[in-house]
């Protein structure tokens, strides 16, 4: 069964993160973001609202999945965190990396 | 307020215990940040100890213990896990680099961290200062 759910918007796919993405998930999330970036889109929108527990594990998963954006020409923003994933996105300082937007229209909107 | 608890090493009983305990802190009136700082912080070390002891024989068993005050939160980590140390001066990574942060949050986000050596293994004890929310 799929951790994430993926809405169609054109050339842009958005997903619907986990409420939790740890070490124990972080494998089959990544496995699952790097496929549907291979097969189909490589502009990607990571819904967040749901996301309400994050650790460096996580992270890494974003991370990840941003490289392999980039690698076709493509890229990742986030959308929505919460208050408490926002601040471990910031003290990690991958707010400079991740373009963070308010809600999904505005992050699919993004990539022109 | 106190929580004992054991857990073995393992990613799906550190991703469980992290669930019991941030209950734990909501049960006792701890704010939703002082809770999810607690929660990573817990995580990334309790991470640190599978990466480095993975397995569930009994005696590897990591034990746990999270003490609530007025002012702080304190959560000590005893396990068996080798090669591993305190890295106070760890940076934070690359942007792009996708893993060596965890030691890095633990700093920036806990007032105080020790590590003992002990017969039963290592000591770890972090402890983190409640916001005033």
């Amino acid at each position: 069964m799929s951790l994430l759910t993926i809405t169609d918007k054109g050339e842009v796919q958005v997903v619907g993160m986990p409420a939790r993405l740890v070490m124990a998930s972080a494998p089959d999330v990544r496995n699952e973001i790097k496929a549907l970036i291979s097969n189909t889109s490589s502009k990607i929108v990571l819904d967040l609202s749901n996301l309400e527990f994050v650790d460096s594990s996580g992270l890494s998963v974003l991370i990840s999945s941003f490289k392999a954006a980039k690698e076709l020409d493509g890229g990742v923003v986030l959308v929505n965190p919460t208050k408490q994933v926002r601040s471990l996105i910031e003290l990690t300082r991958l707010h400079h990396v991740f373009e963070i937007y308010d809600d999904i229209d505005s992050a699919v909107g993004s990539f022109g | 307020m106190e929580l004992h608890t054991q857990i073995p090493s393992e990613a799906n009983a550190v991703a469980h215990i992290v669930e019991l305990i941030e209950k734990f802190l909501l049960c006792h009136g701890v704010s939703e940040d002082d809770r999810f700082r607690t929660s990573v912080c817990l995580s990334e070390a309790l991470n640190n100890v599978v990466l480095h002891n993975p397995g569930s024989q009994n005696d590897d068993m990591i034990k746990l213990k999270c003490l609530i005050s007025d002012d702080t939160i304190q959560v000590e980590v005893i396990d068996k896990a080798d090669d591993y140390s305190l890295r106070p001066d760890a940076e934070m990574p690359d942007a792009l680099t996708e893993d060596g942060r965890g030691w890095n949050i633990i700093n920036q986000w806990a007032k105080k961290i020790e590590l003992n050596r002990t017969e039963d293994g290592n000591h770890l004890i972090m402890c983190l200062n409640r916001s005033c929310d």
